[in-house]
């Protein structure tokens, strides 16, 4: 048996979650084929495209959600939504992937209602919608148990933060569909990605990130303490000097670099996050906060990949920072898939609460 | 500035009318300074002194705002200059004046002290910003009355009830958001913590927009707001989802990222600098509230206080605070804002001298709008803030005040149609007043004994009606100008503009004069009642009383009829019409006085004249008879031709010449005087003269006279105690809020505890 799904959002790939029947699970799946022969072929490509392609093998327990088996493997691929009519051509004069018969798919994300039609017409696949945030929150359990052994069990209720094109803080319990949205914001990863696009050369997420973290200086962009008050008084009213008064404050008097410019943006950025977890963690009364989304693993990367890296250690700076040490930041292994794997896991859930 | 004309740049109004030309020195802008204080923001520069009278007005001082861009320090510095003069100047029952020492706060207070130092030639003493700002809330919201306020786009601006009792005042948090945003948690007077903030605040706004837009000034950049349109430049939920989010409560039009939809080629937005404008200021004003909301969780906080240069008065960036605290407290807390919030850091540095003027004892406050100056930095113009007159005495609350109570019986802010009608009366009734002292009918008769004082100075007049106009005006274009807008506001700002123009008391002359006359009819009018059986008698000095509250120079209607002496008691029976019974029911009060009797009687005396003299003591006499304490409340200052306590004290003393049973009332000490505390023609019970508070303590009974005491303010008014009102409706605007008719009666009694209808 084969569960197929996906989930689209805008800024982040689609990701195409499935789970192989024993028969195939040892020979390629012509999915994922077709995803690497577009990324081995992507000199002859749009770069652009080639490069958001990639696909994904990983072992999770699917037990939980009323599996059979002890363990699975799970395959994700993922490429950019609006490539989508080029990866369901390719699905289309695919012969091995030919349909006898319709397809029901589980699919999520804001773009999966959108796309639904055309999806049912170019490859005659049936989505079943799942809420995004029980896809996440879903992917987000299958992934989080999976370091139960090694790091322990994982404590409910969890604060989830979810940091995509916006940012979702949602509260997940033990039972079966039991979260909730507790808070929420607009300032997300879409806001840090808009703004540097407006305010920097930069095209590219992994370039801008990169070069803010070899070098960039943030305080070229931020009013500081010491812009107010000046070094020597900072130092006698027992403020640090460098300590930030005003996110960007200083951005209109042109002595930013771009590198400065975005190295501000994501201080601001994860700093606001760090603090809206902080509290809604106190509020909630737990000491860790788990991290998931496409601006914590950013999308077009490996998922061991470098910009992930940098954002990951600046969000995890600052929950640091707001709780003065006393919350964990913590991030899923595969947090780029959680919802294709949150809905891979919904279609075994609602067909195990169904028996 | 549209109304800048108001703003006193110096001491002088300019008045010309008819061709000529008058400069009035408005002679309680040139007092002594006793204290200065300044708050050097990043933006703004705001200065609040403390005046007092040269030659010793008595308790009295005063407290002024006043507000430079920081970036003209030196018009600031010109300023402090000119009122450390005026510190120097010597009082001649006094010793030296001491040496001036100047309170200093915000960022600049260190940037620039060393300067303020040399050039100002005083010592300059820093005090910390946040002990500053809550000094200076905590003050500010005790003593000005339309302090504290509400905002959104469908509600508008809604005032908030003053808080007076600890209890009620703390614990509160103040989100004060400059370049960074501090967020302090105050438990108590001088108990405050900063427990969060945000660098994420007016400089990040600032610093993007100036780099995104080009756009160099703040409130240039405020402005643009008001066009943008943010879902050009953001990603929406709609964007997104195509519709709304329903499980997660997120609507099509909620912002899903700011600033996440300016790369999206699939949704093309076209957009200008106006919409990023937009955008920026709602994800920093959204960021803030949530970040205020989540605090005010964590401390089991319910009242969160906005201030700061970022907020200046903006409509738009309060209604996103608001939005953004209702939203996520689901209804449960709304956003509060200040009047004054650019002055908290600065009045709160003078407080927190060791010569502050309410160290030395206490007092209150009243907002004193006469001179009125743009709220500091406020970028919609429509906000102003007056003086604050200090009263010797702490006022107090009548301790019988049923609550809740609200004064005014209209909300003109609320009600258009009343709002014009007042307006126009007022400034009719302003017109008038000029001509009558243009024909001498406010000056004393030629019989009388006439100083110069008597006689009301003709330029000063037209300069009052100039100056007054200019505020009906306004009130007229912005009628949330001043705070709440209410008939007694405006009557009190007719009282304050008089007398900043130097005209203290024009119905002086008047007063003696019909006050005399009535004193004559005294014994005659207290004959003609003595004769008739209890009953009879009760409400023949009720129906006494009703008459003579249409000797009143406050209605329009009776001035030709009062100017030319034409009007006695018996003709002012006359045009009373005894109705509409659902007002009038001075029977119910005659049978419970006969009944039971009253201990101690509490009387909001109204005008002088026939109504204080043959209609209130007559009254009071009778109730002394029954074994009753009359406390005769009367204005502490002269409003319209009200009785003043101290012209109130001279009537009894004299009636009691004449009359026997009053004498041995006033022996008996049964029959006493007290001012209210008032300064205009309508009461606001929770202000009264503390003194008048003492002696009230005991009483069982509460008579409200005259349409301003007992129509115009207090007419929703409920006591823990019987209560009695006694006046005519005069005007059309009255008559109409009571559903009543010019010149019907209300004579009601209440019982305590009930409501009046």
């Amino acid at each position: 048996m084969s569960t197929s799904t996906s989930t689209f959002s805008d800024d982040q790939p689609l990701i195409v979650g499935y789970v192989p029947d024993k028969s195939t699970e040892r020979k390629e799946h012509p999915l994922a084929a077709i995803i690497r022969n577009a990324s081995e072929s992507k000199a002859h490509e749009n770069e652009h495209l080639g490069a958001a392609w990639g696909a994904k093998k990983a072992i999770r327990k699917l037990e939980w959600f009323g599996d059979s088996e002890h363990e699975r493997v799970v395959y994700a691929l993922w490429f950019l939504t609006s490539d989508f009519i080029k990866f369901a051509q390719r699905v289309k004069d695919n012969r091995e992937l030919k349909p006898t018969h319709t397809i029901r798919a589980f699919a999520t994300g804001g773009g999966a209602l959108r796309l639904q039609t055309e999806i049912k017409e170019m490859l005659g696949v049936e989505l079943v919608i799942v809420e995004e945030l029980q896809a996440l929150t879903n992917g987000w359990r299958v992934d989080a148990e999976s370091l139960a052994d090694s790091e322990g069990p994982v404590a409910y209720p969890s604060l989830v933060c979810n940091v995509g094109t916006g940012v979702s803080l949602v509260s997940v319990g033990a039972a079966h569909g039991d979260y909730e949205r507790v808070s929420g914001s607009g300032l997300g990863g879409a806001t840090f990605w808009g703004l540097v696009q407006r305010l920097t050369q930069f095209t590219s997420f992994s370039e801008a990130v990169t070069a803010a973290e070899l070098s960039g200086d943030p305080g070229q962009a931020d009013t500081l303490v010491g812009d107010i008050y000046g070094v020597e008084t900072s130092k006698a009213i027992g403020m640090p000097a460098d300590l930030v008064a005003g996110f960007l404050g200083k951005l209109g008097e042109g002595k930013a670099t771009d590198a400065d410019v975005v190295a501000a943006l994501l201080r601001m950025v994860t700093n606001n996050l760090g603090q809206l977890a902080v509290f809604q963690a106190r509020l909630m009364g737990v000491n860790e906060v788990w991290f998931t989304g496409g601006f914590v693993q950013s999308a077009s990367e490996a998922p061991d990949d470098n910009v992930g890296r940098i954002v990951r250690q600046a969000i995890a700076r600052a929950v640091s920072f707001w709780s003065a040490g006393a919350i964990q930041t913590r991030f899923p292994p595969d947090a780029l898939l959680l919802g294709a794997l949150g809905a891979v896991a919904t279609s075994l859930d609602s067909f195990s609460q169904a028996m | 500035m549209m109304f800048g004309s108001i703003n006193s740049s110096g001491a002088v109004i300019d008045c010309i009318a008819e061709g000529s030309a008058y400069d009035i020195v408005l002679p309680n802008q040139t007092e002594r300074v006793q204290n200065i204080a300044v708050d050097i923001g990043g933006s703004l520069a705001k200065v609040v002194y403390y005046t007092t009278a040269a030659v010793g007005r008595q308790g009295g001082g005063r407290l002024h705002f006043k507000a430079f861009e920081t970036d003209h320090l030196d018009l600031c510095i010109e300023f402090m200059c000119g009122l450390v003069d005026r510190s120097r100047i010597r009082d001649p029952t006094d010793g030296p004046p001491a040496e001036p020492v100047i309170m200093a706060t915000g960022g600049g207070a260190h940037r620039f002290g060393a300067e303020l130092r040399s050039r100002l030639g005083v010592e300059i003493r820093v005090v910390d910003e946040m002990e500053s700002l809550t000094a200076g809330l905590n003050f500010l919201m005790r003593e000005v009355a339309d302090e504290v306020f509400t905002y959104s786009e469908a509600r508008g601006q809604k005032f908030v009830s003053p808080v007076s009792e600890a209890e009620d005042l703390f614990p509160y948090m103040l989100v004060n958001i400059g370049s960074g945003v501090s967020i302090l948690k105050v438990t108590g007077e001088g108990q405050y913590e900063r427990i969060s903030g945000t660098s994420l605040g007016g400089g990040t706004f600032w610093g993007l927009l100036h780099e995104l837009t080009g756009v160099t000034s703040f409130d240039a950049m405020l402005e643009t707001t008001k066009s943008g349109d943010n879902t050009k430049v953001d990603m929406m939920v709609g964007d997104i989802y195509g519709t709304n989010y329903d499980k997660i409560g997120l609507k099509a039009t909620n912002i899903a990222a700011t600033m996440g939809g300016v790369y999206r080629k699939g949704l093309d937005k076209q957009y200008s600098d106006a919409d990023i404008a937009r955008s920026l200021l709602y994800m920093v004003s959204n960021n803030i509230g949530q970040i205020a909301y989540l605090n005010a969780q964590l401390h089991g906080i319910r009242r969160i206080y906005f201030g700061g240069y970022f907020i200046r008065g903006h409509p738009l960036t309060m209604h996103t605070l608001s939005y953004a605290i209702d939203f996520w407290s689901k209804g449960m807390i709304s956003a509060l804002f200040l009047r004054h919030e650019g002055y908290l850091g600065a009045t709160g540095a003078l407080l927190r001298g060791e010569a502050a003027p309410t160290r030395r004892r206490a007092c209150s406050f009243t907002e004193n709008f006469s001179v009125a100056e743009p709220a500091a930095g406020d970028s919609s113009g429509v906000s102003a803030l007056g003086m604050l007159d200090q009263q010797a005495d702490r006022l107090e609350r009548l301790p019988q005040l049923a609550l809740p109570y609200v004064p005014d019986t209209v909300d003109l802010a609320a009600d258009e149609g009343q709002r014009l009608a007042w307006l126009a009366a007022l400034e009719r009734s302003a017109h008038e007043l000029v001509a009558l002292v243009e024909r001498g009918a406010l000056d004393a008769g030629s019989s009388d004994h006439v100083g110069t004082e008597d006689r009301v100075d003709a330029g000063r007049i037209r300069a009052f009606s100039i100056l007054y106009a200019r505020h009906l005006q306004r009130l007229g274009a912005q009628p949330l100008a001043y705070g709440a807008l209410t008939v007694r506001g405006i009557l009190g700002l007719r009282e304050q503009c008089l007398r900043e123009v130097g005209l203290g008391d024009v119905f002086a002359a008047v007063k003696r004069r019909e006050t005399k006359a009535a004193l004559v009819a005294l014994p005659q009018c207290v004959a003609q009642t003595d004769v008739l059986a209890e009953r009879e008698r009760l409400l023949a000095l009720l129906g006494n009383a009703l008459a003579g509250n249409m000797f009143d120079w406050g209605a329009s209607e009776l001035h030709g009829a009062l100017a030319s002496g034409a009007l006695d008691l018996a003709a002012a029976r006359e045009r009373i019409s005894y109705s509409p019974q659902r007002l009038n029911n001075p029977g119910a009060f005659a049978d419970r006085v006969i009944a039971e009797g009253y201990r101690k009687v509490l009387v909001f005396v109204d005008n002088s004249g026939a109504d204080v003299v043959l209609g209130v003591l007559p009254l009071a006499r009778v109730l002394t008879q029954t074994g009753a304490t009359v406390v005769l409340a009367a204005n502490s200052r002269p409003a319209l031709n009200d009785v003043t306590e101290g012209e109130l004290k001279d009537i009894v003393a004299e009636a009691a010449l004449v009359d026997e049973s009053l004498a041995a009332a006033v022996e008996e000490e049964r029959l006493l005087v007290c001012a209210s505390g008032s300064a205009g023609p309508c009461v606001d019970l929770r202000r009264l003269d503390p003194r008048l508070v003492a002696l009230a303590q005991a009483a069982d009974l509460v008579i409200l006279v005259g349409m301003a005491r007992a129509i115009v303010s207090n007419y929703h008014a409920r006591f823990t105690c019987d209560s009695l009102r006694i006046a005519v409706f005069k005007n059309k605007m009255t008559a109409d809020a009571a559903s009543a008719n010019v010149f019907d009666s209300l004579c009601l009694y209440v019982p305590g505890g009930g409501s009046r209808e």
